[in-house]
């Protein structure tokens, strides 16, 4: 067991009334019904409870699944899982925002509230997107660090404290893919891996065992999509549910393959 | 997946912020100077005007440092321009105002240059305070070159912020943050001087 | 709120005659806020349900991390603390934090012997879903430490068995495959021509407020009785659901009712466990059976199914290193090791 906040512990059945009727709230939601398909939006009413977020009311019109009018539908398509945004699934654009539906608190949003799949992605049905693209990058620029092994190649270096603390606010990324809807320069006509990318590269390329895999990262960020395809709108930063500092991970990953790039050409 | 070791992107790309801020950029510093002479009168300017025709190897030197870099950067801009997204809609926030303002800019510089020299440089006609003179005693040029001016003043003081980014120069928060202040300030100072120079063209020579 | 919180110096109070109480302090004076969760759990249980000292009347209570520098509290527990903001909009880091405890671990699982081998050979598992090393009881952080050890046995016997093995997965007839296949793909099609009037989002909410309601922190007998009876209930009503997705891409309402049948099977599996088992021992607390009976029930219990519901057995636990011992969190651990 854990504690967690009263809030979401809230009983389901307890009903809001405003002038003895009962509250609503009011959504509006693109709809897709396969990859190919054509997008359309539909409105619905969900009954109003204490504390609601996004989440909340999409599971509310799963449990009655009928638009605005009472007319039955299919029941909105989309995905969850930690319900406390730490593993990004539920990122969706919410009134013009990419952001995660967990921490999307009702009260706090203007209405009607406007639902969209990020469009950065192939949407698979509904609000559910394929972030494949992101998993992809992560290995472009291999964020990770290798230490599998035959043997046990013993403790690692350590890393200095003031070092490990911002070290540790860009490894909260959780790949939601809020910064890569929101970069101009994420697009068809361009094969940019998206903010996130350089980030990790910035963390590996820091932890005295990632190191070790320095040079490959940054050939990485040198390649096609790599980091000169950031224009510097900087939308990622004031996007990142995190407050990662995206854009000061991506400047140091400037200087960093602008040294790796003349280093390499001098020693040819 | 694409072969990591194919840089040439990337090399490109490092090539066309470079060339806008060391040989376009420099000249551009070069040509509001000269043409700011014109607030001193017509012969200030036209000595101004003769010490840069007196330049050894001029032609070599316009051709390779300035008209090749012009329009290597000119070229592949309108093709950066052109793959980048905009959605300040959506987005409305100062810096992402700044990138398209940056394209945008950038593609008004470019039909502003090649109206310029056509008019100008490539007019057959000497680069005399008298000349330019007679161009913007027309109203409507003289509100082409004003945009014009502006437009490339701006587009040249935002790419320095820009520039100090995609070189790894201001890294922090902070420092990108004082430097959009330089660069804003910057901007207003050349497009004074640039506006300024204008004015003092419509003067007649006396 | 993850417990953590408590393990950097949080402390659990609620107000009594006016005043901050802390209560896990005083009922245990010599491990306080840092006595394990099952302990904790039941105390805050006890406090707002038994004394109805809850804060506001409600079920909750403080925890307190106001007293530590904001500084540290960044370091150590920012991004907790910041998502109780989001969800909360107080900041944590000045007002003490609303809590609750909830579930977020299933102890049990499949059975797996020494080998980390379920009974179907071949199939290994290891992590949350077996049962071995938290029975009754999970302590912080030694799940992640479970997995780790699980994985590490289940690879090379993964290995060990397929080398051993005399036939192959291709040397298997195609028919063999084909006919799981079939039988898979008209259960699916079944789910998908279900047009009853129950709605399965609708059971399993009704099966996760029994559950929590009955089978959780603190349970009696006819309670639990009374939730068997009700999981009965739904898995008739589950006969009437209707599927109103008919769609073939990611149908997540099919593939839920698929699952449902499931939860429902395991819920009762678990509930008639907990019926079975009269005692109280780590987090199954039974009022009417306080105490632990090591007699009886210092026993696995295992559930198999069977058409007519769960059949329990139970398996000796191995204690042959360790004896067992009183848990008691009021003394220092020295004192409970005569
Ligand atoms: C909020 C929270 C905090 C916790 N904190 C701690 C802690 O501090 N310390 C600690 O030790 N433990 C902690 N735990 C417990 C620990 O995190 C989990 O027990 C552990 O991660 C379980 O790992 P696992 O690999 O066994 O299972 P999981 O991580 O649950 O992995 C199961 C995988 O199986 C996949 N899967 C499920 N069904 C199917 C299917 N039909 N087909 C294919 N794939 C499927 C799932 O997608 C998932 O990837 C915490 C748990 C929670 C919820
Ligand atoms: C007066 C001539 C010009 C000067 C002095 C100039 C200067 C600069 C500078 C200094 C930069 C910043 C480089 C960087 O971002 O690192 C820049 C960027 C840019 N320039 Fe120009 N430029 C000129 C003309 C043009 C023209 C004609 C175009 C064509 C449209 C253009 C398009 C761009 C674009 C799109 C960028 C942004 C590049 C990026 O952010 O990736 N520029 N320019
Ligand atoms: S950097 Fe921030 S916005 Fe981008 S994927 Fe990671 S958490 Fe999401
Ligand atoms: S469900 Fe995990 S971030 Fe929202």
């Amino acid at each position: 067991m854990t504690e967690v906040a009263t809030q979401q512990g809230r009983s389901t059945t307890e009903q809001v009334l405003e002038n003895g009727q009962q509250k609503f709230v009011h959504l509006r939601i693109q709809r897709q019904d396969g990859p190919d398909a054509q997008a359309y939006m539909q409105e619905f009413a969900v009954p109003y409870t204490p504390g609601m977020n996004v989440i909340s009311c999409l599971m509310e019109i799963r449990t009655n699944p009928v638009d605005k009018n009472g007319r039955p539908v299919t029941p909105v398509v989309w995905e969850m899982n930690c319900l406390e945004e730490v593993c990004g699934i539920c990122t969706m654009v919410i009134n013009g925002k990419p952001r995660q539906a967990c921490t999307s608190l009702v009260d706090k949003l203007e209405q009607p509230i406007d639902i969209k799949p990020m469009r950065t992605f192939p949407v698979i049905r509904d609000l559910m997107v394929d972030r494949g693209r992101m998993f992809d990058a992560l290995k472009r620029v291999k964020a990770w660090i290798p230490i599998d092994g035959t043997y046990n190649l013993g403790p690692g270096p350590r890393m200095p404290e003031k070092d490990r603390q911002w070290a540790y606010e860009l490894s909260r990324c959780f790949t939601c893919g809020a910064c890569v809807e929101a970069c101009p320069n994420v697009n068809d006509r361009t094969s940019f891996i998206g903010p996130f990318a350089l980030s990790q590269a910035r963390l590996f390329n820091e932890h005295p065992t990632g190191m070790m895999n320095r040079a490959d990262r940054l050939d990485a960020l040198m390649g096609e999509g790599g980091i000169h395809e950031c224009g510097n709108a900087q939308n990622c930063v004031e996007v990142c549910p995190k407050g990662i500092p995206l854009t000061t991970s991506i400047a140091a990953m400037n200087r960093q393959v602008t040294y790796h790039a003349m280093g390499a050409w001098l020693k040819k | 997946m694409v072969q990591a070791d194919s840089h040439s992107q990337f090399l490109l790309r490092r090539l066309h912020t470079l060339a806008g801020v060391v040989p376009v950029g420099l000249f551009l510093l070069e040509h509001l100077f000269t043409n700011s002479m014109a607030t001193n009168g017509a012969a200030a300017f036209n000595s101004a005007a003769a010490t840069i025709e007196s330049i050894p190897f001029l032609h070599f030197i316009e051709f390779f440092f300035i008209f090749v870099p012009l329009i290597y950067h000119g070229v592949y801009g309108l093709y950066v321009a052109f793959t980048s997204g905009y959605n300040s809609g959506q987005f409305p926030w100062w810096r992402n105002v700044m990138f398209i303002l940056q394209r945008l800019t950038g593609i008004i510089t470019f039909v502003f240059i090649i109206f310029h020299l056509w008019t100008t440089r490539f007019s057959g006609k000497a680069p005399t305070f008298e000349m330019v003179h007679q161009l913007v005693s027309n109203p409507a040029y003289f509100w082409f070159m004003l945009i014009g001016t502006v437009a490339a003043t701006f587009h040249f003081s935002n790419g320095i912020w820009s520039f100090c980014v995609h070189w790894g120069i201001t890294v922090g928060q902070r420092a990108q943050r004082v430097m959009s202040y330089v660069t804003m300030i910057l901007f207003i100072v050349l497009a004074g001087v640039g506006v300024d120079a204008l004015i003092a063209f419509t003067h007649t020579a006396s | 709120m993850s417990e953590s919180a408590r393990g950097e110096g949080g402390r659990v109070w609620t107000y009594k005659d006016g005043k901050p109480w802390y209560f896990l302090e005083e009922m245990y004076p010599e491990y306080g806020n840092l006595v394990p969760r099952d302990v904790a759990t039941r105390a805050i249980f006890h406090v707002c349900v038994d004394l109805g000292l809850g804060v506001d009347g409600k079920n909750q209570v403080y925890l307190d991390v106001s007293h530590i520098p904001t500084e540290e509290l960044n370091v150590k527990l920012g991004a907790i603390l910041e998502i109780y903001e989001k969800f909360v909009g107080d900041d944590p880091r000045k007002i003490p934090m609303r809590i609750f405890p909830a579930m977020h671990y299933s102890m049990g699982g499949l059975w797996v012997d020494i080998d980390q081998q379920t009974n179907i050979p071949g199939l290994f598992a290891a992590g949350e879903v077996e049962y071995q090393y938290h029975g009754a009881n999970r302590l912080g952080a030694n799940s992640l430490l479970s997995c780790i050890y699980g994985g590490m046995v289940a690879g090379p016997n993964a290995v060990k068995y397929i080398r051993g093995l005399r036939r192959s997965v291709d040397s298997l007839p195609d028919s063999l495959y084909d006919q799981h296949r079939r039988k898979e793909d008209e259960n699916f099609e079944r789910i998908l021509k279900m047009d009853g009037s129950e709605n399965p989002y609708e059971i399993h909410r009704e099966l996760g407020q029994w559950m929590t309601d009955n089978v959780t922190v603190v349970r009696y007998n006819d309670r639990i009785q009374k939730t068997e009876e009700k999981i009965v209930e739904l898995m008739e009503r589950y006969q009437r659901i209707g599927v109103s997705d008919k769609s073939r891409i990611e149908n997540q309402t099919a593939q839920f009712t698929r699952h449902l049948w499931n939860m429902l099977q395991m819920a009762r599996a678990i509930t008639r466990g907990a019926y079975l088992r009269n005692e109280s021992r780590g987090t199954h607390f039974k009022p009417d059976f306080p105490e632990r009976d090591d007699e009886h029930f210092l026993k696995t219990t295992k559930a198999t199914w069977t058409p007519d519901g769960p059949k329990i057995e139970y398996e000796d636990v191995d204690v042959s290193l360790i004896p067992p011992r009183t848990r008691n969190y009021a003394v220092a651990k020295e004192a409970t090791e005569q």
